[in-house]
């Protein structure tokens, strides 16, 4: 993909000096399918719950951009705001059930249309146990699985998203992964015999 | 191109949750969530820039002046006043040189030792 003529950098600079919306707005359109696709991975689907804490991360980056040390990418830095939005979430509102909305019964709705589809039957179904499975997980465990595979962050990088040490991330992984193969079993390949 | 996240040390019974981990990310990567007015959203709820009044930089400015030239015309005399007092004190008082001397080397004693701690606590 060919880079931006602004980059990132040169869009920060111009919120932080001259406090210019027009270069965050254009920070946000850049950056707000990848949050917004996160917090929905992390939010067990739930997109309206996704959306409001997509829109929380973007002010919360607004307002401590002068703080953004440029030592992580810009990405990063969001996804790390993300997640922590998330967790905050999840502790102030530990007795919501996640992903039970009107937008979750929307996108089962997607998921049984784009079903319908012979070549994408399989992916569909895969990404609703997926969904499903990784809704079992616990907050941490599932926030490691999404950041190491599906943003596709190193270990390091996803610690300083988690803000925890690369081991815990690892333990995260471990017993996620664990979880993941009693909840996903009948995907296993049928030679193996499995307990 | 080898996974960073493959545990090594794991059986080769984990290689297929490691493979469908990869196929959903995949599928999933090559979603593109749709912006549909969310940039705008965010842009409408940043608080309004803080904007000044017109008139409060020449009113601080003169509250300061009125008050600089309060204590310039109080200062000299109380500064005298207070500055006899001191010395008065002193003078009262009988210090031997290695009074003096003592008091020195605790006063050197002390910065330096908050110097060492301050450095000792940015590492």
């Amino acid at each position: 993909m060919a880079e931006p003529a602004v980059t990132d950098a040169q869009l920060i600079a111009r919120v932080v000096l001259d406090d210019d919306r027009h270069a965050f707005s254009e920070l946000v359109r850049r950056h707000q399918s990848a949050v917004r696709a996160l917090l929905r991975r992390l939010t067990a689907g739930n997109h309206a719950l996704a959306d409001d804490l997509a829109q929380e991360t973007f002010l919360l980056a607004y307002r401590n951009l002068r703080s953004f040390r440029q030592d992580a990418k810009f990405s990063t830095w969001l996804h790390r705001i993300a997640t922590n939005a998330f967790f905050a979430h999840h502790r102030k509102r530990t007795e919501e059930p996640m992903g039970d909305d009107a937008d979750s019964v929307a996108e089962d709705g997607w998921r049984d249309e784009h079903a319908r589809g012979d070549d994408h039957a399989r992916s569909a179904t895969l990404s609703i146990d997926m969904e499903r499975a990784l809704a079992a997980l616990s907050e941490a465990e599932r926030a490691a699985i999404v950041h190491c595979y599906h943003n596709d962050l190193s270990h390091e990088e996803a610690a300083y998203v988690l803000g925890c040490p690369v081991g815990t991330v690892k333990t995260h992984i471990l017993r996620a992964k664990r979880k993941l193969k009693a909840s996903l079993a009948a995907w296993a390949p049928e030679t193996n015999d499995r307990t | 191109m080898s996974d960073p996240h493959h545990d090594p040390d794991s059986s080769r019974d984990d290689d297929w949750i490691e493979a469908l981990l990869r196929e959903d990310a995949r599928e999933h990567a090559q979603r593109v969530v749709a912006d549909d007015g969310f940039t705008a959203r965010v842009v409408t709820a940043i608080p309004a820039p803080v904007t000044l009044p017109p008139w409060r930089t020449p009113l601080l400015v003169g509250m300061w002046a009125a008050a600089g030239l309060g204590l310039a015309t109080m200062l000299p005399d109380a500064l005298r006043d207070t500055a006899q007092d001191v010395l008065r004190f002193i003078v009262a008082q009988h210090f031997s040189l290695r009074d003096v001397g003592v008091v020195v080397l605790a006063f050197a004693g002390a910065s330096w030792a908050g110097t060492l701690y301050a450095l000792r606590q940015e590492r």
